[in-house]
């Protein structure tokens, strides 16, 4: 699933450099490539070698269900929510950044400690909240005093 | 001579030595933890080291390179698991000494021989980069673009099992390189009206997220799903008796004899390690392999390696620290990467407006002489926090993972937006993280990823230039001696494999007719 996912990706990424490839200026020299020039020749080369490892990652699979070896999820159902919530979790973080909402450290505390929470099969919450809340007030006097880094 | 003392005098100051030194702890601390790497260490922590000078930043980020690469010996040696990579083969033997009752003999070696490799490897270093450096400022834009196709070859060709996957990442970070002003026109590709994007995507947040989050996220991905409700927290997840018991009566350390009867072994293992390091794309898993199975081959003690060769590790710890003189040769002559770390030097060094490549041996002698100097300061400062504390920083491998994680995301995230103090590069990071998820759960080698990022605009710019030499057609790359000799190059290291088949074919198919 991961491989189809990666050359679908890839393939789109090779899609949309050559579309917009096409509205590139002309080389003002002869001989001289134009600026279209390699983003063409990546996209298209890019584009077969998406879609031929997108067909042979189509044709093991096939193959693979046909002789009953066939892995349908290579991660527990348990764990991809698990990383579903952490990924959105750094996202929200991210967005909260960029947007100025809240106050660095206070979100970085909340949203750190959750993750750590959330991470934490083998420690305590009480024992994660401490550890993130540490090491985000490490991190900011770090950056902030020490290089300072205007994080916010 | 007077070049040495400049940099001596330059790097024996205690900023530099305090960094250094903050990066060798550091480095030890990421290479004895299972799971965590070099290239993640240097990555993560690259961003710490932008705004301090540029000697005692790079001090900091050799350090953690050769600690960390040192430091995956030492959880080989008392676990029996590679802290990196790099150090799978010390646990061929180092684990069977270790077991055998000696894990301080075991962790001696390891400390000892990993300086001498590296010293070793230094000292090659120094020796052969100033006549490659002299040889390569006879290149011009054609031979650099070979230069270039050749290092994103032969990453292609060594790093994943199959040569399609590594030359659609490859090609994906060509991609990812076209983003930005084109090098002669100046027209914004890819831009939309981003001014952040006029230079391209900034490496640091890709490498971080695909080497920091990413593999943060295929680890959660495969440890075992919790049960949250039965969790039992007065047990511990690990027992100090997961560590080896010392015999009383074992030996420390090897004896000078034992030492001097390695010689050979040595001497072939660095020469070998060198050679591989300097590859692009290979590493010191590589190095450590091939060293153990030729040293064993014309060993007196051939029968011993694999059962608890003290020679045998010495071999394999050698190796993997020898292999960075041959990555940072390849590096700082040619400017191509010898592995992941080293493509992430290269950004370093970049963002410090040093860019390798021969003309850094013409126009900054000094910062090459800083750059020899710091590496052997850092093996020397290996050595004496090696035999200090080796058992300390295995003990780290106790800390929960789920710490270890969160402490990776969050300089992850923040060293993402301290390069440039942008959000947009932690949502850069981000993306990267999922991308480099995903590519790892596929078998998707990253490593072309990162160098195709770093190489392929320096493959435009040449391209472009070499076009505009006479006679300004595609015969520019093929009737120059060395442009040509590397373009065979990089249709051997891709294709190579598939021709002797075809050929091997052939000649059956011959001989089966007569």
């Amino acid at each position: 699933m991961a491989e189809i996912i990666v050359c679908s990706l890839s393939t789109g990424l090779s899609l949309f450099l050559l579309y917009f490839a096409k509205g590139f200026p002309k080389s003002i020299k002869p001989n001289v490539p134009s600026a279209s020039f390699f983003p063409t020749i990546i996209g298209v080369i890019l584009l077969g070698l998406s879609l031929f490892n997108l067909i042979h990652a189509l044709i093991r699979i096939k193959k693979a269900k046909s002789a009953g070896t066939y892995e349908k999820q290579s991660v527990e159902k348990g764990k991809v929510f698990q990383i579903l919530e952490i990924v959105l979790l750094m996202f929200l973080y991210a967005f909260l950044w960029k947007y100025h909402i809240g106050h660095f450290l206070l979100n970085s505390i909340v949203v750190f400690a959750l993750i750590c929470v959330l991470l934490g099969d083998d420690v305590s919450w009480q024992k994660s909240v401490v550890f993130s809340t540490g090491l985000v007030v490490f991190v900011y006097v770090l950056f902030t005093f020490l290089l300072r880094v205007r994080l916010w | 001579m007077e070049a040495l003392a400049t940099a001596l005098a330059a790097v024996f100051s205690v900023k530099v030595l305090i960094y250094t030194f903050a990066g060798v702890a550091l480095g030890m601390f990421i290479g004895a933890m299972p799971g965590l790497s070099a290239t993640m260490g240097v990555a993560i922590l690259l961003p710490l080291t932008f705004w301090v000078e540029p000697k005692a930043g790079l001090g900091m980020l050799f350090g953690i390179y050769n600690s960390a690469i040192y430091a995956g010996g030492i959880s080989a040696i008392l676990l029996g698991v590679p802290g990196t990579p790099a150090s799978i083969a010390s646990t061929f033997d180092g684990t069977k000494i270790s077991k055998m009752g000696q894990p301080t003999l075991a962790l001696w070696i390891n400390t000892f021989f990993s300086v001498i490799g590296g010293v070793f490897g230094v000292l090659i270093l120094s020796v052969a980069s100033f006549p490659i450096a002299r040889f390569a400022l006879r290149f011009g834009p054609p031979e650099y673009t070979m230069t270039a196709l050749f290092g994103l070859s032969m990453m292609v060709a060594v790093s994943g099992k199959s040569v399609g996957k590594g030359l659609m990442v490859g090609f994906l970070g060509l991609g990812l390189a076209v983003v930005g002003m084109d090098p002669m026109q100046g027209v914004k590709r890819y831009t939309f009206g981003n001014p952040i994007l006029l230079d391209g995507f900034s490496f640091v947040p890709i490498m971080i997220g695909l080497f920091g989050i990413g593999e943060s996220l295929k680890q959660l991905s495969e440890t075992p799903v919790p049960n949250r409700k039965q969790r039992d927290y007065t047990k511990k997840v690990e027992s100090n008796s997961d560590f080896m018991e010392e015999d009383p009566q074992a030996p420390k350390r090897m004896s000078f004899k034992e030492v001097w009867a390695a010689k050979w072994a040595f001497l072939v293992t660095v020469a070998i390690s060198v050679i591989v390091g300097a590859i692009p794309g290979t590493g010191g898993d590589i190095a450590a392999i091939v060293s153990w199975t030729q040293c064993k081959n014309f060993s007196k003690e051939r029968e011993q390696y694999g059962n608890g060769s003290k020679e045998a590790l010495a071999v394999t710890c050698a190796a993997n620290n020898a292999c960075i003189g041959g990555a940072m040769t390849t590096m700082l002559t040619l400017g191509i990467p010898g592995d992941s770390v080293t493509a992430i030097l290269i950004g370093a060094l970049m963002m410090y407006n040093y860019t390798p490549g021969p003309l850094l041996f013409k126009e900054h002698p000094d910062m090459v002489m800083i750059i020899f100097v710091l590496l052997f300061v850092c093996n020397i400062m290996i050595l004496f926090l090696g035999n200090l504390s080796s058992k300390l920083f295995a003990k780290f491998t106790k800390l929960p993972r789920s710490w270890i994680s969160t402490t990776i995301i969050v300089f992850s995230l923040v060293g993402s937006y301290a390069i440039q103090n942008s959000t947009f590069d932690v949502f850069v990071c981000l993306i990267a993280g999922l991308l480099g998820f995903a590519m790892a759960k596929a078998d998707f080698p990253s490593g072309p990823l990162v160098l195709a990022l770093i190489l392929g605009r320096m493959m435009e710019s040449n391209f472009i230039r070499s076009m505009m030499l006479p006679p300004g057609t595609y015969s520019t790359f093929f009737v120059r001696p060395i442009s040509l000799t590397l373009f065979i190059l990089v249709i051997l290291s891709l294709f190579g494999q598939q021709i002797m088949k075809a050929i091997k074919k052939r000649i059956t198919q011959r001989r089966s007719v007569k």
